[in-house]
């Protein structure tokens, strides 16, 4: 039988004689309370929470609460002589532990915890005005609560805690406390707990990624890890304890997490630049702590094009395409000595230390390595190797013989989880990083893991209670009742681990063909079917505290969502393979899980479906017909028509796989649920007024190279022909955005310094160096009025500006749907009904409408309103601005079908002289699709279809000529690309031959 | 006793060398002093001997790793302990760090047990003549391990065990238990669970949870195995030097 807290004592807390009775009481309860959850509840349900919290923000009198005004937080802890323990502290860190122990019970006693403001009174407690004693056990709490919070995706206090820089300065002064290594660790933990949602993380960013990468680069220079000649800087803090370094990593990876500016701001922070700059100067400083390698270059198999139409790789063909812009390389001057370090400093830990270590490697990587093809080499040497070690796991007696190995099972499995997550996020889109993890016996090492995943788990037995507590009374305040328990440790820690197995093999299934037959052969297809399966309601209410705790947990009673994400995403890797498409995974029989999960609660597991779907929906599936008969199509047009941009981007996408080469009348029920209205809406563009918007003109650049995030650069690289840059300005704008908080001065250090870098980096160790050289000397420069060199504040700027302009956003996803709508009408073209599909087209939109949606996507855009540019001089632009390459190409491919309907067709687009003209320019268009297409369509419209179409082929032929095209045909003879010569030979002979 | 004389400098970590003159080896490793102070301080701070790690900083200038203050919280625990006073230990427990035993139920669940065994202990002190307790005398014993140890006994089949073997002390005549019960009592399990409880607080402070010079002494026998089965040239016998004198031999150098 357990006894709660009895009324008399909580009264004598309520209402305390003395403060030694006060004391007394509290330690009586605290003591009543540690290692008894049971009691924890039942003290909870009597108000506990009420009474400790008044305890906490009430003034004491020994030091009013006054808080620091005077900025001296950013110049390290205070010095100031903490006032003396008094009895009203001693009260106060009694109520202050007893609140760190009720938060340490677990989810449910977040709930009422928050009601009762515990959360907030905690962060209020300001670190320089209170004992470092007081501090301490404030941060334990805080942590407890944070820790706790989390599992349920909860933020511990009110956001406006964080907002008042109340909690930052908090943590801040506790990350700097040197003289108290706890409360460094302390602060640090609660931020890797705090960073979940994307304000959050930036109000971190904002306040304390400076801190720890300040924390990070004394330690590197204490350790030796680079070369650092300068006598050490002001703004450098003492060395944090190595056993410290790798809760600061976990802080620094928890804030910049989800976002490139967050961990470009890590990679460019000052203290970081400062670390490289002098220590790049001497030598490559991290390289000399590293092995020479003696390898090879990785001989990568290339992968094949397994699907005909237009690729089901998003992610990858962004990236790739931004990538072409090569100032990815040029920034890395750095970055790229940044992944060198991490390297060193991964190999310099052991156990979970070396995982946070690979994690912010990972993160850091994809922005600054492509390209850099010895750092790759590097990172598939020495850091792969490392992970994949770390997911084999350790033995029980290695754990004994090491300390710094983790010391329990669970541990063990955690270290495992977390070294398949950063696996996953290292090899993510590099083949030599892939098939580096392979060879190191990743697959054979993770498969097992997700397969152990599903062994029957039987949670840890309840405690026993002599009388079940009867139902909650519903009249208690909120903070009196407890909150869901949520899952059982032993299957969310289960949960995770399949998470992260099945993320990891994504990861090493996304290129190769090969890996993923060996994937499959490893037998985990099954795993990943059964990985789809969403909780059955049993588990569910049980979960929710509905019905009783589980008894057991096995395969059949499903998955959390994120497992769900993670297989979907497996899936969809392993589904490019065409072979395994029509062979392993039909017969594991995935369609019917997948449809099922596009009905699912949670839109992100809506998401993950559908891009699944988008390979099974392609011809050549099997499974094509089994979804259309489950009725996929009235799925995915609810979905396109939705307004989360995601999830209406995914299904257009699939609509676009499925009417490829389908019968007319699935081609027709797919417009007619799509609706014909809305199709032209998305066509023309969600503003509908694309071609005014500002955005278009500024950030033209941005969609030409396919939306990626790195498009643009510092030094104003320009990429594109067809879009004269504008950036800079933006640039200049963005640098006197306050969140940099960047100086006068400092900006000029880094012009000095970007120079330096930027030569250093040229030097010959890189390949990539050299190709970014000759790019800077490329026609392109001619457009560039900028500056060359490097600049770390403007380059921030302009990726910031990119993540973070809603207009931009919303202009990249309205230019993102345009293209997939405008490939679906392509697609719906496409094949033997083309004219019977035109006509209806024609029918159902009309012509006029029909042809001016296209004729608008060719033409250039018209000058912007000078909105965006805030009163900076708007250079006139030299050349016209044109739609991005991608909306041009998707056009003429939609034009190429027209011209290949029937001649009358033909005849009606030679008709659209607006459209012509528009069209012209493009056949010198830089991207080589886009010309190759455009004399494709010239070979339909002069193709002559029998004896009767003769005449009207040649007077087609004379329309070309009149309206210039045929001068640009043959002007197109020499084009360095054998592509558009062949095709430019053809229509020469056809229009001759008129 | 081998031919040099045993001194804090002493060494025999050069066993593994297959070196002719195994003394002679010795006689030239030179530990430095302040090596061995600092095992020595670190002994002192670990095992809890607060007056003598203060004296011992003054004289060789060492700074204690821990402040004296929670040497002496330990030392008080650990008093506390080996005088059968659990509950008052836990208390201290729970003042230092609150966590230790919020986190680590094992722990706590041994010294419930331990508190369980001294109620009982003194339940049967209290009835010298041992024949025939009055069943009412055990009520304060059943009481609290209702409160305090039933609910945790489902959870794990140790505990469960270990619950009913502790019970079951109140079953048996003391001269007439069985062994496994008998060492219930046994003022032994004091000094286990004393030294379970040091060791919880000092890893929870981030410090070794034991001194270094118990990791050393263990090292130097395996060091010993392994040369005697490689048939490296070794003394027939090497003292270790523990019966000569307590804490002063170590060898230094293996750190």
């Amino acid at each position: 039988m357990v006894q709660g807290p009895s009324p008399e004592l909580l009264e004598s807390i309520r209402h305390p004689t003395s403060l030694d009775a006060h004391i007394a009481s509290l330690k009586q309860l605290k003591n009543g309370l540690i290692g008894h959850d049971q009691r924890k509840e039942l003290a909870i349900k009597r108000g506990v929470a009420d009474i400790l919290v008044p305890i906490l923000t009430a003034p004491t009198k020994a030091a009013g609460k006054k808080r620091s005004t005077n900025g001296s937080l950013s110049g390290g802890p205070l010095q100031t002589a903490p006032p003396a323990w008094t009895a009203e502290y001693e009260v106060r860190l009694q109520a202050t532990v007893i609140l760190g122990i009720l938060a340490n019970g677990g989810s449910p006693f977040v709930q009422p915890l928050l009601a009762a403001g515990a959360g907030n009174a905690l962060a209020q407690i300001v670190a320089e005005d209170e004992p470092p004693r007081l501090v301490t056990a404030t941060l334990k709490a805080l942590q407890h609560l944070a820790r706790s919070a989390a599992l349920i995706n909860r933020l511990p206090f009110e956001p406006t805690a964080l907002e008042e820089d109340l909690l930052p300065s908090l943590l801040k002064s506790a990350l700097l406390n040197t003289a108290c290594k706890e409360q460094q660790k302390l602060a640090a933990d609660i931020i890797v707990h705090l960073a979940d949602q994307d304000e959050v993380k930036d109000t971190l960013a904002k306040h304390l990624l400076e801190t720890l990468a300040r924390l990070l680069a004394a330690s590197a220079i204490a350790n030796r890890h680079v070369d650092y000649h300068r006598p050490l800087s002001s703004h450098l803090s003492p060395a944090p304890p190595n056993t410290t370094i790798p809760y600061i990593l976990a802080a620094i990876i928890g804030i910049t997490t989800g976002s490139i500016f967050r961990m470009q701001s890590f990679i460019h922070s000052s203290p970081i630049r400062d670390l490289f700059q002098t220590a790049w100067a001497e030598s490559n400083p991290a390289n000399s702590s590293l092995p020479q390698l003696h390898v090879p270059v990785y001989k990568t198999v290339s992968f094949s094009p397994a699907f005909p139409v237009l690729g089901s790789l998003p992610q990858e063909h962004e990236r790739d395409s931004s990538y072409d812009g090569a100032q990815a390389g040029r920034d890395a001057s750095y970055a790229n000595a940044v992944i060198g370090w991490l390297i060193v400093l991964a190999r310099s830990l052991s156990g979970r230390n070396r995982i946070a270590a690979l994690l912010l490697l990972a993160q850091s990587r994809p922005e600054s390595t492509h390209r850099h093809r010895e750092r790759e080499r590097q990172l598939a040497t020495l850091a792969i190797p490392l992970a994949v070690q770390l997911i084999q796991g350790t033995t029980p007696e290695e754990r004994t013989m090491a300390a710094s190995l983790p010391t329990s099972d669970t541990e063990s499995r955690e270290v495992q989880g977390d070294a398949c997550d950063a696996l996953a996020i290292l090899i993510e889109d590099s083949k030599i990083l892939q098939n580096a993890a392979v060879e190191a016996g990743a697959i054979k090492r993770i498969c097992p893991i997700l397969k152990q995943s599903f062994d029957t788990i039987t949670p840890a037995r309840p405690m026993w209670v002599a009388h079940p507590p009867g139902p909650d009374e519903a009249d208690l305040p909120e903070s009196c009742k407890l909150g869901i328990r949520g899952l059982p440790a032993e299957i969310y820690h289960t949960m995770r681990m399949r998470a992260s197995a099945l993320q990891a093999l994504a990861a090493l299934a996304s290129r190769e063909d090969i890996h993923k037959k060996v994937i499959v052969e490893a037998g985990v297809v099954s795993c990943i079917i059964d990985s789809l399966k969403p909780f059955t309601p049993e588990v569910t209410a049980a979960i929710e505290g509905r019905s009783k705790p589980l008894q057991q947990f096995s395969t059949k009673d499903g998955n959390g969502p994120t497992v769900i994400q993670a297989a979907c995403l497996a899936a969809k890797c392993i589904s490019r393979s065409v072979s395994l498409l029509r062979t392993s995974l039909i017969d594991a029989g995935i369609a019917k899980p997948i449809f099922e999960l596009l009905q699912h609660t949670k839109p992100e597991v809506q998401l993950a479906a559908t891009d699944v779907c988008c390979n099974l929906l392609l011809d050549f599936s099997p499974m094509r017909d089994d979804l259309l008969a489950a009725g996929v199509i009235k799925t995915l047009t609810e979905h396109a028509r939705q307004s989360e941009m995601g999830l209406r981007l995914a299904s257009l996408w699939a609509l676009k796989h499925l009417v490829q080469n389908s019968p007319k009348d699935v081609k027709i029920q797919c417009l007619d649920e799509l609706g014909v209205g809305w199709l032209v809406g998305a066509i023309q563009g969600e503003q509908g007024s694309a071609v005014a918007d500002p955005a278009s003109f500024s950030m033209g650049g941005v969609s030409v190279a396919g939306g990626g995030f790195s498009t643009p650069n510092a030094a104003g690289e320009q990429v594109d022909l067809l879009n004269p840059n504008t950036n800079m300005d933006i640039d200049e704008q963005a640098d006197e955005d306050e969140a940099l908080d960047e100086g006068d001065e400092e900006e000029e250090d880094e012009d000095e310094d970007g120079e330096v870098m930027y030569d250093e980096a040229a030097g010959i160790h890189y390949q990539a160096s050299q190709l970014r050289s000759t790019l800077h000397r490329s026609p392109d420069d001619a457009f560039v009025p900028s500056v060359p060199e490097f600049n770390s504040a403007r380059y921030l700027a302009s990726v910031r500006e990119k993540e973070y302009n809603p207009v931009l956003q919303a202009k990249q996803d309205d230019i993102a749907v345009q293209e997939q709508a405008l490939d679906f009408v392509r697609n719906l073209l496409h094949g033997e009904d083309c004219a019977f599909m035109f006509e209806h087209l024609l029918r159902a939109i009309g012509q006029d409408k029909l042809f001016s949606l296209l004729n608008d996507k060719l033409a250039p855009i018209t000058a912007p309103s000078p909105l965006l540019f805030r009163g900076a001089p708007l250079p006139q632009p030299t050349k016209p601005l044109y739609q991005s390459t991608e909306l041009i190409l998707s056009t003429v491919h939609v034009l190429t079908h027209i011209a290949n309907a029937s001649p009358t067709h033909k005849q009606l687009l030679m008709a659209q002289k607006h459209l012509l003209a528009h069209w012209l320019p493009h056949f010198n268009h830089p991207d080589k699709r886009v010309r190759v297409i455009s004399v494709w369509a010239v070979n339909s419209l002069t193709w002559v279809e029998d004896e009767g179409d003769r005449t009207t082929a040649q007077l087609r032929v004379k329309e070309l000529r009149s309206c210039g095209i045929e001068n640009a045909i043959r002007g197109l003879a020499n084009d360095p690309e054998l592509d558009v010569r062949e095709r430019v030979k053809t229509a020469v002979r056809q229009m001759d031959g008129l | 006793m081998s031919s040099s004389t045993v001194s804090p400098q002493t060494t025999y970590s050069t066993t593994m060398r297959a070196s002719g003159n195994f003394d002679k080896s010795v006689e030239e490793m030179k530990p430095s002093k302040s090596d061995i102070n600092w095992l020595i301080m670190d002994y002192l701070v670990s095992e809890g001997y607060p007056g003598a790690a203060e004296k011992f900083a003054q004289e060789t200038n060492l700074c204690p790793a821990a402040t004296v203050e929670t040497i002496r919280e330990r030392v008080k625990i650990r008093t506390a302990i080996h005088a059968g006073k659990v509950e008052e230990a836990i208390e201290l427990i729970n003042d230092a760090d609150a966590e230790i035993l919020d986190n680590d139920s094992l722990l706590h669940f041994q010294l419930l047990q331990l508190q369980l065994i001294e109620i009982i202990r003194g339940i049967l002190a209290n009835n010298p003549s041992s024949q025939n307790i009055p069943a009412q005398d055990f009520l304060p014993a059943i009481q609290f391990a209702t409160e305090q140890l039933s609910p945790r006994a489902p959870t794990d089949v140790n505990y469960q065990r270990a619950l009913e073997n502790t019970m079951a002390l109140m079953i048996f005549q003391p001269e007439k238990m069985p062994q496994e019960f008998r060492e219930l009592l046994d003022v032994r399990l004091r000094e286990k669970v004393a030294t379970d409880v040091n060791k919880a607080i000092l890893s929870a402070r981030g410090e070794r949870a034991e001194a270094k010079i118990k990791q050393l002494i263990r090292a130097r026998a395996w060091a010993e195995v392994q040369a005697r089965e490689a048939k490296a040239d070794l003394p027939a016998h090497i003292p270790i030097g523990l019966d000569v004198a307590d804490e002063m031999n170590g060898d230094a150098v293996m750190t």
